[in-house]
């Protein structure tokens, strides 16, 4: 996964989960929780779609590392990586 | 017409999802109905076959309004209402409020079941001809209009000072929709949207919070609860599984009210007639903020009897389903107690009101890790605050005390939930 489409997949993913919020003014280090007012059940729910999304495990230990556009997609970068190389060792 | 919500005076019947012969079972989705704040699916309450539909598509009428009839199979003759899940103590609570002896009141549902606006029918009467010694000249059809449109005609302009109210005055007062369900004559505040006209979910919201404020005698409770053991379980428990799968700390807060509520049981019912009516389960309301503005109460039903995991996975569903507007109308039936979690907004405590006819609200703040002195000692602890506002008719601050010892309790011991 490219840093580009872990961002875009970040934000089609909150905007599946906030609609009606305007994610166009949200800079990539805020913390959307706070900018799109998420409570805990949204974010669940988004951390639900992004791991369904890029079949990558996430615990709840990484959650810190998922709140803002940045840190989410670098997460998904690196993790991406991984999954592709557990998953089909013979083509990496 | 179901009432959905202690708030509802009236719904619009959107859309039929059934017609006259099909077979329904009970639960089945058979209408669409919007109310000033959701479009909600209405279930039928009972198995048989539709004979009627009474009330056409795009008709408001208000609650207690019988919509259809069905009929039994067995017994294709009789065919019986379908709003029976009008809720009897709502409506008693109704008459209360307005003076009037239920035996007084012309039945209109099957069996002599009162409905709202039988009650609403004979107020009117009351209003115009015994409580108001300044009698209001309007016309029979105002009157009626007034009536389901709940409109106090004391509050209605005529054209001009002397002459008598007339049912277009009623409809220009309605065009401004004053939440007026009570005989007071204190306007209820009211946010108007840009264009100046009145915003139907405030509207509602208002007209109970202000009868909350005005009728019940609130008392304050505040506990503040270590949460270390409580998370460290929900970590454990966390851990490994699919997210789908996991528990946030508001289900297990919403799971502790539900079994406190069941342990002190003063705590959970409601207010009606003067004395309190206990509930035999808890049917616990879960205040949800919608993102385009205004709350709506949808229950977890049973909840006492529910695990945590079980408590998750319906506060997931009703959250879900409240912001998606597909809430269906079991999931609006009348809570026993309401919980309002802040938490999420940082706040540290809530000092709610009361949904009327309930006796209680909960309220829970954020976690935050807070200095903690235990035997001398000072650390860190990850602290709640518990908050309980509560109507001192129907206890005293000794029992909530009680009910917030009893959560403290439940939150120190997970495994035992």
């Amino acid at each position: 996964m490219t840093p580009n489409e872990a961002r875009t997949l970040i934000q089609r993913t909150l905007v599946e989960v906030a609609p009606d919020t305007d994610i166009s003014k949200l800079s990539d280090d805020a913390d959307y929780r706070q900018h799109l007012e998420l409570d805990s059940l949204d974010f669940l729910l988004f951390v639900e779609k992004l791991s369904a999304g890029t079949g990558i495990r996430i615990e709840e230990y990484d959650y810190r590392e998922l709140l803002s556009v940045k840190s989410a997609s670098e997460f998904l970068v690196a993790h991406s990586a991984d999954t592709a190389q557990t998953e089909h060792p013979a083509s990496s | 017409m179901p009432s959905l919500g202690a708030d509802m005076v009236d719904g619009t019947l959107v859309e039929w999802l059934v017609k006259p012969g099909d077979t329904v079972h009970r639960g089945d989705v058979v209408a669409v109905v919007d109310t000033s704040k959701a479009a909600i699916e209405v279930e039928c309450f009972d198995d048989g076959i539709v004979t009627e539909l009474l009330v056409p598509a795009g008709t408001k009428v208000p609650v207690g309004t019988v919509l259809a009839r069905l009929s039994e199979e067995a017994t294709a003759t009789e065919s019986a209402p379908v709003d029976v899940m009008v809720t009897s103590p709502l409506v008693r609570h109704l008459a209360q409020e307005r003076g009037v002896d239920l035996r007084d009141v012309v039945a209109s549902g099957q069996g002599g079941v009162i409905h709202r606006a039988d009650v609403l029918a004979v107020t009117t009467e009351h209003d115009s001809a015994e409580s108001h010694s300044e009698r209001v000249k309007a016309s029979p059809l105002a009157k009626r209009m007034a009536a389901r449109a709940g409109i106090d005609l004391h509050s209605v302009q005529g054209a001009a000072p002397t002459a008598a109210i007339v049912a277009e005055d009623v409809l220009r007062a309605q065009s401004v929709p004053l939440p007026d369900v009570h005989t007071d004559t204190t306007p209820a505040p009211e946010r108007r949207t840009v264009d100046g006209t009145a915003d139907p979910m405030r509207s509602s919201i208002a007209a109970l919070m202000s009868l909350s404020n005005r009728e019940i005698p609130h008392y304050y409770l505040e506990k503040s609860v270590d949460m270390s053991v409580m998370l460290a379980w929900l970590t454990e428990h966390n851990r490994e599984r699919p997210v789908a799968e996991r528990v946030l700390p508001a289900a297990v807060l919403c799971a502790a009210v539900a079994r406190a509520a069941r342990d002190v049981p003063q705590m959970n019912g409601h207010w009606i007639d003067g004395t309190f009516h206990p509930a035999n389960a808890v049917q616990l309301g879960m205040v949800v903020s919608l993102r385009r503005g205004g709350i709506i109460v949808p229950i977890i039903k049973d909840a006492d009897s529910l695990t945590i995991p079980e408590v998750m996975a319906a506060l997931r569903r009703v959250v879900e389903r409240a912001r998606t507007g597909k809430l269906r109308s079991s999931d609006l039936a009348p809570p026993s107690i309401t919980v309002t979690n802040l938490g999420d907004q940082g706040v540290d405590s809530v000092l709610g009101v009361i949904y009327p006819p309930q006796v209680a609200l909960v309220g829970t703040g954020s976690i935050h890790e807070r200095p903690w002195a235990v035997e001398g000692l000072l650390g860190v602890r990850p602290v709640v605050t518990l908050s309980l506002a509560a109507d001192h008719r129907a206890s005293d601050g000794a029992i909530g005390g009680r009910f917030l010892n009893k959560m403290e309790r439940i939150l120190q011991s997970p495994e035992e939930l």
